[in-house]
């Protein structure tokens, strides 16, 4: 459940582009440990680039930052070890898979993290054979990342993380290109890390999972701005909103039904109706 | 090893575009002659990743940086000439981009990376793993260390270009017109520098790639064995036809309008060429003998004909220069090949 | 319903997060750098054409007479001997800036900020006596003697006129790149007779090297986020090892795709010729306007050497 302890708070955030454009403009939020949110936005919104900088990966110059407590900004991470020490406890999932894996093989690129803070060779290999053993990664361990699928690349991507057991995980489109299962595999991974303790910010546009990987949505819309804030259930009624943000066409309707959101298109005889109607 | 537009002077540029141009006309040729559909979006990942790895900076014990070009390992993988076309169009968008690299030195920044440093690969690489499978470690070996001498190679000939520069081109008080560093700091300087940062790792990249190709897809390894050797040589004899015909045409071409309208020729062709001129009688320490034979006025304003010979001697200075280091290389990797060919000869008819 | 077994590990906090103390700086691993250069203006500038596009001066022109009055400017540039013509060809092309409506802050950054400044401490060894004799502008120090450490007038005209020279060739190569959009530079590539197989593959690498600059971007990125602890020099080699590696791969995969699309388009492997824009009298204007400039120049720089 969510503490009291703040992980991350920002305070009238700007964020420009070295081009000069824009890409998040009067950023005001809060997350506090324990918590799941969703990151929701059209393609542009700046989502990809709050998580950025939520990850010490981009800095601002107008507003102010401050993560785990500490400020984070270009100065303090300047400092190696606070660096360090703060790439522990945040750990980032990109969208781009590829981009994330770049060891000889599985079992390597998940031992790439605990190898870095020197822990000896044994313990290396439990933690990583745990990892693997956990997300069912075992037929991998010799393949080279380049020759997984997309979801086994993503699941990788997220074991590498894991090995070094950060308490914040963000995400950026984790659910993007997989299949069915896989995706149904992610959602429940991310409930149980949730539960055992763990901060998670998803940033995504895909309604139709939002519901079981966050209780709290934060809406950007196109213009940069941070437009709404609540609990799931209430962002997802308020379709306005959904429509404007470019979340929902209007071709789509979200239908809340009791617990579930049933997101769909009309069926074509009620199309042909209005038609003839018209 | 960029070389940008001021550090040499126009005489030398023109020297490296009269080399380039008819190599740019024979790799444009025998990239079409050998062409399968497939090799033109390979070479432009070629270029593009030759592009791109010369932004990757590998650190050097001690904090500095090195890049390396990628050349050779194009030259492995599709073919020298191919490998010039696409090195030298990684050197353009560069050139376009970043300004790095100009446009006068684009036919020499061209010849240093994107002809010493493929020709030099693949002469090496084919004497040593020229008879070797397509997978075997002998070429991927090779490869590395003919990419780690090519591009040495081209340092060397980078530092004689620049190094030139300050030893004709000056103006009579001794002020350097282009590079100031005389020959013997501009090699010393861009050899160590590459023997030490920027080749090393030229070494691991062609290493590295030639090995990913072979193990994913060493069809490609193979089409480079069946097409090799004699296709290059016989285009290398023509090569040497080209570059000397070059050589002694170029000079006689700028004399000819000089000769062919007298002295009283158009200001603009003065203004045009007089700048060599000054140049060279600058050096009229070294040509004055000359000077004096043909009863030169030490003018810089004069565009008669015994001037432009001496542009053109300077010409065939900076000239000969480099086709000595290509031609002894040639020769040195031509007596290479043969003696080993004489070796396994030897070995069969013992056999 | 799939579940999972957590390991206890990950149970345990990490702590909370100890504030920056020390002095210790992260030294701009070389990750770091590169990042820099890829994410900076190359990518965002020059991709988005965004000055190509307005309504200024170089941007009106025909893309082959731009090109080959661009050359001419720069073989004028290299010939030039004198500062003050130097410097006349440099406020000539940044009043060309400001006639195409480049911001003159922008411009003058692109040109100077790397070429010209290298150039600057490469000859900086020059301005001495000790590098080459002769007469002393300013006397630094004397030692042994009669002997002394002096800036020489040769040196710093030859410096001034080293740097001026350089500056103005590259100032004339980015304003005809930040105003010309790539297609129509191609076009005017053309014009200059270079073959067409050459502007083919320039004019899909300019894309593709769009695509593995992201590529590479995203990598480094990545390593940052996952730089927990110090790497050694040999670490850091081996991941740009296997970085090239992987990009290669990646490069190559695209390879095969571009190549599938280019065949069910009906690509067969011959390049095929350009359309050529039209020429207007603005261009005959300025081709003169550029001749008679680059003679003034050359005859002026003549005098006053």
């Amino acid at each position: 459940m969510s503490g009291d302890e703040i992980v991350f708070e920002l305070k009238d955030v700007n964020f420009n582009y070295p081009s000069g454009e824009r890409a998040l403009e009067g950023i005001n939020l809060a997350i506090n440990r324990g918590e799941k949110v969703a990151l929701l936005g059209a393609n542009g919104s700046g989502k990809s680039t709050l998580l950025k900088l939520l990850n010490g990966l981009l800095f601002t110059r107008e507003g102010t930052l401050k993560a785990l407590g500490q400020a984070l900004s270009e100065v303090s991470m300047a400092n190696e070890e606070f660096s360090h020490a703060f790439r522990r406890r945040v750990g980032f999932v990109f969208q781009n898979s590829d981009a994330q894996l770049f060891n000889s093989n599985v079992f390597e690129e998940i031992a790439f993290g605990p190898v870095q803070l020197g822990w000896p060779a044994d313990e290396v290999n439990r933690v990583v054979d745990e990892t693997i053993a956990m997300l069912g990664l075992e037929h991998f361990r010799q393949r080279p990342p380049f020759r997984l699928s997309g979801g086994e690349k993503r699941l990788v991507a997220l074991a590498c993380v894991l090995s070094l057991n950060p308490d914040v995980l963000l995400m950026d489109e984790p659910t993007s290109g997989l299949d069915p299962r896989t995706q149904r595999k992610l959602i429940r991974l991310i409930q149980q890390l949730n539960q055992a303790g763990k901060t998670i910010i998803v940033a995504t546009h895909n309604l139709e999972i939002v519901e079981e990987i966050a209780d709290r949505a934060l809406v950007f819309s196109e213009d940069h701005h941070l437009v709404a804030e609540g609990p799931c259930e209430e962002i997802l009624n308020n379709i306005d909103l959904l429509v404007q943000v470019n979340l929902v066409d209007e071709e789509f309707h979200l239908h809340p039904h009791g617990s579930q959101i049933l997101i769909h298109a009309h069926d074509r005889e009620q199309s042909l109706l209005s038609l003839k109607k018209a | 090893m960029h070389i940008p537009d001021g550090y040499l002077s126009p005489a030398t540029c023109v020297v490296g575009y009269a080399i380039m141009i008819p190599m740019w006309s024979i790799a444009v040729k025998k990239v079409k002659e050998s062409l399968n559909t497939k090799l033109i979006p390979l070479m432009v990942i070629g270029a593009a990743f030759s592009f791109v790895l010369m932004m990757f900076n590998v650190p050097i014990p001690g904090g500095t940086t090195a890049h390396a070009v990628g050349s050779g390992v194009l030259a492995v993988i599709l073919g020298p000439w191919a490998a010039c076309i696409c090195t030298s169009i990684a050197l353009a968008i560069q050139a376009l981009l970043f300004g790095d690299g100009g446009i006068t030195c684009f036919g020499f920044n061209c010849f240093n990376m994107a002809l010493v440093i493929p020709f030099v690969t693949i002469w090496i690489y084919n004497a040593f793993a020229g008879k070797s499978e397509a997978t075997s470690p002998k070429r991927w070996i090779w490869a590395a260390i003919g990419s780690y001498v090519g591009i040495n190679v081209a340092a060397a000939c980078n530092g004689t270009e620049l190094g030139l520069q300050p030893l004709i081109w000056h103006t009579a008080q001794g002020v350097p017109l282009y590079c100031p560093y005389p020959i013997w700091i501009s090699v010393p300087a861009m050899l160590t520098a590459h023997l030490l940062m920027a080749g090393p790792v030229e070494l691991v990249v062609a290493g590295l790639v030639t090995r990913y190709f072979q193990v994913t897809n060493p069809s490609i390894i193979a089409d480079q064995i069946a097409s090799r050797v004699a296709p290059v040589k016989a285009a290398f004899n023509k090569m040497w036809y080209v570059v000397i015909a070059l050589i002694v045409l170029v000079p006689l071409g700028l004399l000819a309008p000089g000769g062919a309208f007298g002295e009283g020729a158009a200001s603009d062709l003065k203004a045009a060429f007089g700048f060599v001129p000054a140049g060279f009688l600058a050096m009229s320490g070294h040509w004055h003998a000359l000077l004096q034979d043909y009863g030169v006025p030490n003018s810089p304003f004069s565009a008669d004909a015994p001037d432009l010979l001496h542009m053109s001697i300077g010409y065939y200075v900076a000239a000969v220069v480099g086709i000595a280091i290509i031609a002894g290389i040639t020769y040195l990797v031509t007596r290479l090949i043969a003696a080993r060919e004489a070796r396994e000869e030897a070995k069969k008819s013992a056999a | 319903m799939v579940d999972f077994q957590i390991p206890d590990r990950l149970l345990q906090s990490q702590g909370p997060l100890p504030p920056p103390t020390g002095n210790k700086k992260a030294g701009r691993s070389f990750a770091e750098k590169s990042i820099g250069a890829f994410s900076g203006f190359i990518m965002d500038d020059f991709y988005a054409e965004r000055t190509a596009v307005k309504n200024g001066l170089m941007q009106g022109l025909h893309p082959g007479i731009k090109v080959v009055t661009s050359l001419l400017l720069i073989v004028v540039a290299v010939s030039m001997h004198s500062w003050v013509s130097l410097l006349l060809i440099n406020l000539y092309v940044l009043l060309l800036a400001y006639l195409s409506k480049v911001p003159l802050g922008i411009f003058l950054k692109r040109v100077w900020v790397f070429i010209p400044i290298f150039t600057l401490i490469i000859v900086l060894p020059t301005l001495f006596n000790v590098f080459r004799p002769g007469d002393p502008l300013v006397v630094l120090l004397q030692y042994g003697g009669h002997h002394q450490l002096t800036i020489t007038r040769q040196g710093v005209e030859g410096a001034v006129i080293f740097v001026l020279r350089v500056a103005a060739c590259v100032s004339i190569v980015v304003l005809l790149t930040l105003t010309t959009r790539w297609a129509y530079l191609l076009r005017g590539f053309s014009m200059v007779r270079i073959p067409t197989l050459f502007i083919n593959i320039l004019e899909m690498t300019y894309r593709y090297i769009y695509v593995l600059l992201k590529s590479a971007s995203d990598m480094f990125e990545s390593r940052l986020s996952r730089t927990v602890g110090r790497t050694s020099t040999r670490e850091q080699q081996k991941f740009v090892g296997n970085s090239m590696g992987a990009l290669w791969a990646i490069a190559f995969a695209l390879s095969d795709e571009v190549h599938a699309a280019m065949l069910s388009r009906g690509y067969d492997g011959t390049p095929r010729t350009l359309t050529n824009p039209r020429i207007r009298d603005l261009d005959w204007v300025w081709t003169v306007l550029i001749i008679l400039i680059s003679i003034i120049l050359i005859g002026g720089d003549r005098l006053v050497r």
